[in-house]
């Protein structure tokens, strides 16, 4: 087989009993990148000589018995918001075109210390807002692959990168990992460190990242975080609270048909779920996600876009003009309502392992202009709960659809636990995607 | 909270909107302008108890 088919924890076994050299594994997804990158558009900066230096020194450790991580030798892609040392970071902006970081991001600096193979930076739409990158969805070349980790999603799902890092302030992990058939995992709210991460909304930002298999991000977070709270495990099937209401009304027909399918599946196989009324404060969830976000991201671009407006896009030109016309207190009652918000939340997930929705309101819109909606990831950012999605089949015209799983603050091995026995119950196959374009 | 206080707000914040900017540029980012307004608008009449305190350092779960 040829190892750019292989998951990050088929690779990493096969580094550590000698199979697999990470120097064949990075030929190997390179090659997949020169193949399928004219097609798909998923990177803005690829290293091929940096990669395979560093994918030769990871050999040589290996073959002196000195195995740094399970992520030793594996490669992976950078969303193009994270700083990388010596390596061309654009936030997707021109502003930014020619910007080279003298250091890594946090979570670049702890996965190269574990061994793991920067194979270069991903695509992203402006200063992970709204104004879309050229990348195409693998599922689907008409078809966009969400965003803003446009790059990441696409890029993991057809191959090119067992595991790629994104970043979500609305639902820019969640939503595209799930257009594109895939897993996206976003841990709780500063779990992992955001530093050397362009911000876009301090209080909203999280590092995420995508991969194939739910045991390929646990096997990532527990590399990234090594001091993470026990799971504190759950009974031989999962207790979920099933989320109907806001979500069941601003999902489509077949994204909900497909979801009640998925969630009939899993509960033949023995899974409870029991219906939960959304608490009334959920209501001003789209609207205090809107008022922090705008106001934040306004003042993150404040200095820049007093001096170079022109060099921001429409959509984001837009938003950080709303953002400065928000009233001090307007900001701050907001940040009060999300403190109530929280408290709901948290009190209604007491009884149950998960939550459980939809990922997306709907399947990968067709054209490359819309990146989609983040209206079911926005609530999770907002407060801060680990999210993830799992894939649980496919659409009528055979687009993926994914099932979303909501777990408790810092219960982020519980809920991948809860997310791996979906995952394995429903079946969905995870090999790379070859792109399709009708 | 009505519609017409809505619409109201919306309005002025057009109209600062074209005092800072201009008429051009207000009218380009009209549908931001407006749907952050109405954001605004929701959230200045949500009632609110005196103790309910803004998050200010995100901690899920309070750790």
């Amino acid at each position: 087989m040829e190892p750019y088919r292989l998951s990050l924890a088929e690779a990493s076994r096969m580094i550590r009993d000698g199979s697999l050299t990470p120097t064949r594994l990075a030929e190997s997804l390179l090659n997949r990148i020169d193949t399928l990158e004219p097609v798909v558009e998923a990177w803005v900066t690829v290293d091929p000589e940096a990669a395979m230096e560093a994918a030769d020194a990871a050999t040589r450790e290996a073959e002196e018995g000195r195995i740094r991580s399970p992520l030793h030798g594996v490669p992976f892609g950078v969303k193009d918001i994270y700083y990388t040392e010596g390596m061309r970071t654009t936030m997707g902006s021109t502003l930014y075109s020619g910007f080279v970081p003298d250091h890594d991001s946090a979570v670049v600096k702890t996965l190269r210390e574990a061994g793991a193979v920067v194979l270069g930076k991903t695509e992203t739409t402006e200063f992970a807002v709204h104004d879309p990158a050229p990348t195409r969805n693998p599922w689907n070349t008409l078809h966009t692959p969400g965003g803003s980790s446009s790059g990441s999603a696409a890029a993991v799902s057809c191959g090119m990168a067992p595991m790629a890092l994104g970043s979500q302030t609305g639902g820019s992990v969640v939503r595209p990992a799930s257009y594109c058939g895939i897993v996206g995992f976003k841990p709780t709210y500063d779990l992992l460190s955001r530093e050397g991460i362009f911000p876009l909304s301090w209080s909203l930002d999280h590092v995420g990242y995508m991969t194939r298999t739910v045991e390929d991000a646990a096997i990532t977070l527990k590399t990234l975080k090594r001091d993470l709270p026990p799971a504190l495990g759950m009974d031989d099937t999962p207790k979920m609270g099933l989320l109907g209401g806001y979500f069941k009304e601003n999902a489509s027909d077949e994204v909900w048909l497909g979801f009640e399918q998925a969630v009939g599946k899993l509960w033949g196989e023995g899974a409870e779920f029991i219906d939960v009324a959304l608490p009334p404060s959920f209501g001003m969830v789209p609207s205090v996600h809107r008022v922090i976000m705008s106001v934040e991201a306004a003042a993150a671009h404040e200095d820049s876009f007093r001096v170079s407006p022109d060099g921001y896009r429409e959509y984001i030109r837009g938003f950080i003009s709303s953002g400065l016309l928000v009233p001090a207190t307007a900001y701050l009652r907001a940040q009060r309502i999300r403190s109530i918000i929280l408290r709901d939340i948290h009190a209604l997930m007491r009884d149950y392992d998960c939550l459980v929705c939809p990922s997306t309101v709907d399947t990968a819109p067709r054209g490359l202009e819309w990146t989609g909606s983040p209206a079911f990831n926005a609530p999770w950012s907002l407060t801060g709960l680990p999210s993830v999605t799992v894939p649980s089949g496919l659409s009528e015209d055979e687009m993926p659809l994914g099932l979303q799983l909501i777990g408790k603050p810092y219960g982020e091995l519980d809920l991948l636990q809860v997310a791996a026995w979906c995952e394995d119950k429903l079946g969905v196959p995870k090999e790379p995607r070859d792109p399709y374009t009708p | 909270m009505s519609e017409d206080g809505e619409r109201e707000y919306i309005h002025m914040v057009k109209e600062t909107a074209k005092a800072m900017w201009g008429p051009e540029a207000a009218e380009k980012f009209s549908d931001h302008i407006e749907r952050t307004a109405a954001a605004v608008y929701a959230v200045s009449n949500y009632p609110l108890e005196p103790d309910i305190e803004p998050v200010t350092k995100m901690r899920p779960g309070g750790r």
